[in-house]
C-alpha cells in the first residue's frame, strides 16, 4: 500500500508539474499573437509610440517609488484599480475600472485603452491589413475615455465646468498633443502632466509686486482647464520667499509662505486650497474648498519683506519634504529644492 | 524529477501527461488519505442574478430606516429647556427624562443641532448627547451615529460613541467601524471601539488592546473597557482576538445581527457596485464589510455570483481581506473559480480564506491551460497559503518560466509563493537579481525580507547575520524613500546579500 501511495504522490506531482509548466505558446515568437496580453506585443509594429509609452508616467504607474510609498506597496488597494487598470472598454467608457491581477509592472499599458472586449483593438482608423487589425474608435478622444481614473479626484467633473468644456478643448489637447502638430502624425503617447516641469510652468503663474504693506503676491491658475494642482491629493505646490541680495552666497533659507493642496480624507483640519478652475463645481460651492478664486492672492507682511526678496514657487508629486531620510515639517523647510521643482520665481527689488 | 525536466523532453509531455492523469484518475479513491487530489475540472460558470439588489430591497422593507423630521426647529426650544434643567436643575434634574419621553422622536433632530451648536458650553452640548442617548430608539441611534462620525470635535464625537453603547441599536455598527478608518483621537477612538465590542463587533479590540497597553492616562479606562467587552464572552481579551481573527470566530458567543443591521451591510454591498463611481466609497465598504462578523462573509459570499461584475471583485476582495474569519464560505469563493470575472480575485481571497481544500483547486487555476490573470493569482494565493502540498508544483513553475521571453510576472508570483511555501532557497538568486529590476524590485525585495526572517527565526546558519546587514541598510523608521533612495537601498541589499547567498542556500 505505501508503495502504491508513493506511486500516486509521484504521479500527482509529474502530472502538476507538466500541467503548470509554460506551454510552447509562452514561448516568445514573432508571430501575430492571436491574443493580446501585454504591450511589448505592440512594440515591434508600434516603436515610436512603444518608446514614448514607456518613458511615461503610464507606463510607471505600478513601480513608482512615490505610488509605492504612498500606497504602502499597493497594500492599499483602492490604488491598484488605476495604477494596474483592466481595459476601459471592458468596463465601458466613464465608468471606473477594474483591477488587474497579472502584469501590475505595466501599470496603464496599451491594453488598458486599447483593447476592446471582443478581443480586438481599437485605434483611430480602421485598418483590416495591419497584424492588430485596428478598428476606428472615436471614444479614444473622448473626455471620458479618461474620466474612469482622473475623475476619481474630480478633474474631469472640474473641467466640464470650464470654457474648455464648451469649446470642445479636450484632455488629449494638452496632455496627447499633435506629433509636430501634424494631424496625420499621430498623437503623443507620454501623456505629459505633473512630472512635466514645462506644462505646469505654462498651467500657472507667479506675480509679486512691492506696495505700502508689503509684497503683495498673487498665484494663479493660468490654464483654467482644471484644478491646480489636480488629480490627487498626493499633489502639492508651495510658495516660498527669502531675502535676495545681489550676491547670491548671502541668500538666506526660504520661509514658506503658502500651500496649495486638497488634504486627505483624514487631514480634517485642513481645508482644501486648490486654485479651481471655476468659482463654482457641479453643485455649488467646491466642498471644503474655501478659497476657490483661480487667483489667489498672499501676502508677505512689510517688516518680513525688507530689501530685495525672491518669491517662488514650488511643485511637488509628494506631499511632504523629505531629506533623504526623514520627514520634515513643511512649515520648517528651508530649501525646497531638496524634494521639489522649481515652476516659477520672481524677485521683488 | 520536474523540476529539471529539459526543455527538450517536452515533446514527451503530452504523453507523460496522460500516463500520469490516467494513474490519478484510475486511483483517485485512494488519494485523500495521502493529500493528493487531482485537481479539479473547470466547472460551469454559476448563474449571476441582481443578489444584492434583491437584498437590500428586501431588507429595507423588513426593517426600514428610521424617519426624522426634516428640521430642528420644532421641538428646539422644548429641548434646550430640558438641556438647562439637566445641567443647573439640581434636584429636578433627572425630570427631564420624562418630558423627553413625552417628546419622543421629536426630539432628535432639535438635540442633535444643539449638541453640535458651537455657541453652547459644552456641558450643555453633552447634555444634549446624554437626553439623545437616552431615547434608546433607532432614530436617536442614527444621529448619535452622526456625531460620532462627522462631528468637528473630538470630544463630542467620543461622547456620542459612548452614548451609543446604551442604545440598543445594532444597526449603527457598520457606520461605527468606517470610524475606525478615519479617526485620529484616541479618545474618541477608545469608545468607538468600545461601544463596538459591547454591540458584538470585535473590529477594535485589537486597537482597544493597544490603548490600554500604553503609559498614559488613557490605558486604565480602555483597560476597563476591555475587560468589560470580553467578560461576557468568557475569555480573556488574547482569546478573544485570536478567535475573531481565526476560522472559529462563529464559535464566539456573539449575538446575530438584527435585520436593520443587514439592511446597513446590504447598502454597502451595493456601494460595491458600477453604480458608484468614486473609488473612496468602494474602498470604505470593503474596508468595513471585512471587519464585520463571520456571519457578514455568508452575506457578502452569497454577492459572488451578483450580476454586476464590480460587485463580485470588491466582494472577493472583501472577503479576502477578512482572512480566516471568512473560512465559512470557503466552498462559494472555490465556486467563484468557474466565473472568468471574478476568478483570480476569487483565488487570490482563497489564498488568506482557504484550508487544504483550497489548494487543488488553486493548482489547477495556476495550469498553463487557464488565463494569464488567474495563473498569477492562483499562484500568488497557493503562496499566501503556505500548504507544504503546492510546494513542488510551483517550484517547477518557477524553474520552467527561467527564458527571459516568459512572462516575468508569474515567475515572480512563484518566486515569492516559493517564500510563502518554505521553499524560498530555491527563487533566493533569482530575486536577488531581481532587486535590480525596474519592473518589479519591490517585490523581490519583501519576498527577500520574509526569506530571511523565516531562515532566522529558525537554527539555519547564517541567517541570523544575514538579516542583521539586510536590515541594516533599511530607511530609517519613520522615513520615506524617494526613488533614489530606494534605489540605493535594494542596490546595497543586493550587494550585501549576492555576497552571502552560497552560504545561505541550502544551509
Amino acid at each position: 500500500m505505501k508503495k502504491l501511495l508513493g506511486i500516486l504522490v509521484l504521479a500527482t506531482a509529474v502530472w502538476l508539474g507538466l500541467e503548470l509548466s509554460p506551454s510552447s505558446g509562452e514561448r516568445a515568437t514573432s508571430a501575430t499573437p492571436t491574443q493580446w496580453t501585454s504591450s511589448s506585443q505592440c512594440q515591434a509594429c508600434h516603436e515610436e509610440v512603444y518608446a514614448e509609452w514607456a518613458d511615461s508616467w503610464h507606463a510607471k504607474a505600478w513601480i513608482d517609488e512615490d505610488v509605492r510609498v504612498q500606497s504602502a506597496d499597493f497594500s492599499n488597494k483602492i490604488c491598484i484599480d488605476c495604477h494596474a487598470p483592466r481595459p476601459v472598454f471592458e468596463t465601458g467608457i466613464g465608468n471606473r475600472v477594474l483591477p488587474r491581477s497579472s502584469r501590475r509592472a505595466e501599470g496603464v499599458d496599451c491594453i488598458s485603452c486599447h483593447l476592446l472586449p471582443d478581443g480586438t483593438i481599437a485605434g483611430t482608423i480602421d485598418n483590416p491589413s495591419a497584424p492588430c487589425r485596428p478598428v476606428a474608435r472615436r471614444e479614444l478622444q473622448r473626455v471620458d475615455f479618461c474620466a474612469g481614473c482622473h475623475d476619481q479626484h474630480k478633474t474631469v467633473t472640474q473641467w466640464k465646468l470650464t470654457d474648455h468644456a464648451t469649446n470642445g478643448t479636450g484632455c488629449i489637447e494638452c496632455h496627447m498633443p499633435l506629433r509636430e502638430g501634424d494631424p496625420n502624425a499621430g498623437r503623443y503617447h507620454q501623456m505629459a502632466g505633473g512630472h512635466d516641469l514645462e506644462l505646469v510652468r505654462s498651467a500657472v503663474a507667479l506675480r509679486a509686486t512691492r506696495d505700502e504693506a508689503g509684497i503683495a503676491v498673487e498665484v494663479e491658475n493660468l490654464m483654467r482647464a482644471h484644478s491646480f494642482p489636480t488629480d490627487e491629493r498626493s499633489r502639492a505646490a508651495d510658495v516660498f520667499y527669502r531675502s535676495a541680495p545681489e550676491d547670491p552666497e548671502q541668500r538666506g533659507g526660504w520661509t514658506h509662505l503658502h500651500r496649495i493642496r486638497d488634504p486627505y480624507r483624514h487631514e480634517v483640519d485642513q481645508p482644501s486650497t486648490l486654485l479651481q478652475a471655476t468659482p463654482e463645481g457641479p453643485d455649488g460651492p467646491w466642498e471644503n474648498n474655501t478659497e476657490v478664486h483661480p487667483v489667489r492672492p498672499l501676502r508677505i507682511a512689510a517688516e518680513a519683506a525688507a530689501g530685495p526678496i525672491e518669491v517662488a514657487l514650488f511643485y511637488k508629486l509628494a506631499p511632504y519634504y523629505r531629506d533623504g531620510e526623514t520627514v520634515l515639517v513643511t512649515e520648517e523647510v528651508t530649501d525646497p529644492l531638496i524634494d521639489a521643482q522649481l515652476v516659477h520665481r520672481v524677485v521683488v527689488p | 524529477m520536474t523540476a529539471a525536466l529539459p526543455a527538450e523532453g517536452r515533446p514527451a509531455r503530452a504523453g507523460l501527461l496522460r500516463l500520469a492523469g490516467l494513474a490519478l484518475v484510475g486511483l483517485a479513491p485512494a488519494l485523500p488519505s495521502c493529500g493528493g487530489e487531482p485537481p479539479p475540472a473547470p466547472n460551469a460558470p454559476p448563474a449571476l442574478g441582481p443578489v444584492a439588489r434583491t437584498r437590500s430591497a428586501a431588507l429595507t422593507t423588513a426593517a426600514p430606516a428610521p424617519a426624522l423630521p426634516p428640521t430642528a426647529e420644532e421641538g428646539a426650544e422644548a429641548t434646550r429647556a430640558m438641556l438647562e434643567t439637566r445641567v443647573h436643575g439640581g434636584q429636578f434634574r433627572d425630570l427631564v427624562f420624562e418630558d423627553l419621553a413625552g417628546l419622543g422622536d421629536a426630539a432628535v433632530v432639535p438635540l442633535a443641532a444643539h449638541a453640535l451648536d458651537t455657541r453652547l458650553p459644552a456641558d450643555l452640548r453633552a447634555a444634549a448627547v446624554e437626553l439623545l442617548g437616552a431615547l434608546r430608539s433607532p432614530a436617536a441611534a442614527e444621529r448619535l451615529l452622526g456625531l460620532a462620525k462627522d462631528s468637528p470635535d473630538a470630544w463630542l464625537r467620543a461622547h456620542a460613541a459612548w452614548r451609543l453603547a446604551a442604545c440598543g441599536s445594532d444597526h449603527v455598527v457598520p457606520g461605527l467601524v468606517l470610524r475606525l478608518k478615519y479617526e485620529r483621537d484616541p479618545d474618541a477612538f477608545l469608545w468607538v471601539a468600545a461601544t463596538l465590542g459591547r454591540l458584538g463587533c470585535l473590529a477594535g479590540l485589537g486597537g482597544l488592546m493597544e490603548l490600554a497597553a500604553r503609559e498614559d492616562a488613557r490605558a486604565a479606562l480602555a483597560a476597563a473597557e476591555l475587560a468589560a467587552v470580553v467578560e461576557p464572552l468568557g475569555m480573556d481579551a488574547e482569546q478573544a482576538l485570536a478567535l475573531w481573527s481565526g476560522v472559529d470566530a462563529e464559535a464566539l458567543p456573539l449575538p446575530p445581527p438584527s435585520d436593520a443591521q443587514l439592511r446597513e451591510v446590504w447598502d454597502l454591498v451595493l456601494d460595491l457596485s458600477g453604480d458608484t463611481f468614486q473609488l473612496r466609497p468602494v474602498d470604505d465598504a470593503r474596508y468595513v464589510l471585512s471587519r464585520l462578523g463571520p456571519w457578514c462573509a455568508r452575506e457578502v459570499a452569497s454577492a459572488l455570483v451578483d450580476e454586476d461584475p464590480w460587485l463580485r471583485l470588491h466582494c472577493a476582495q472583501v472577503l479576502e481581506t477578512m482572512g480566516p474569519r471568512a473560512r465559512v464560505v470557503e466552498g462559494q469563493l472555490l465556486h467563484a473559480l468557474a466565473e472568468p470575472g471574478v476568478a483570480p480575485a476569487a483565488a487570490e481571497a482563497l489564498g488568506r480564506v482557504g484550508g487544504p481544500d483550497a489548494v487543488p483547486a488553486l493548482l489547477a487555476c495556476a495550469g498553463s491551460d487557464r488565463p494569464h490573470e488567474l495563473r498569477v493569482g492562483a499562484v500568488r494565493a497557493l503562496g499566501t497559503l503556505g500548504l507544504s502540498e503546492a510546494a513542488g508544483p510551483v517550484r517547477t513553475l518557477f524553474e520552467s518560466l527561467d527564458a527571459p521571453a516568459a512572462p516575468q510576472d508569474l515567475r515572480m508570483a512563484a518566486a515569492t509563493a516559493l517564500v510563502g511555501l518554505g521553499e524560498g532557497d530555491a527563487a533566493a538568486a533569482w530575486l536577488t537579481e531581481r532587486l535590480g529590476s525596474a519592473a518589479d524590485a519591490s517585490e523581490a525585495e519583501v519576498a527577500l525580507g520574509a526569506w530571511l526572517r523565516a531562515g532566522a527565526a529558525t537554527t539555519r546558519v547564517g541567517f541570523a547575520e544575514a538579516l542583521r546587514t539586510w536590515d541594516g541598510h533599511a530607511d530609517p523608521p519613520g522615513a520615506l524613500p524617494n526613488t533614489e533612495r530606494a534605489i540605493a537601498r535594494r542596490r546595497s541589499r543586493a550587494a550585501s546579500l549576492a555576497g552571502q547567498l552560497a552560504g545561505l542556500v541550502g544551509s
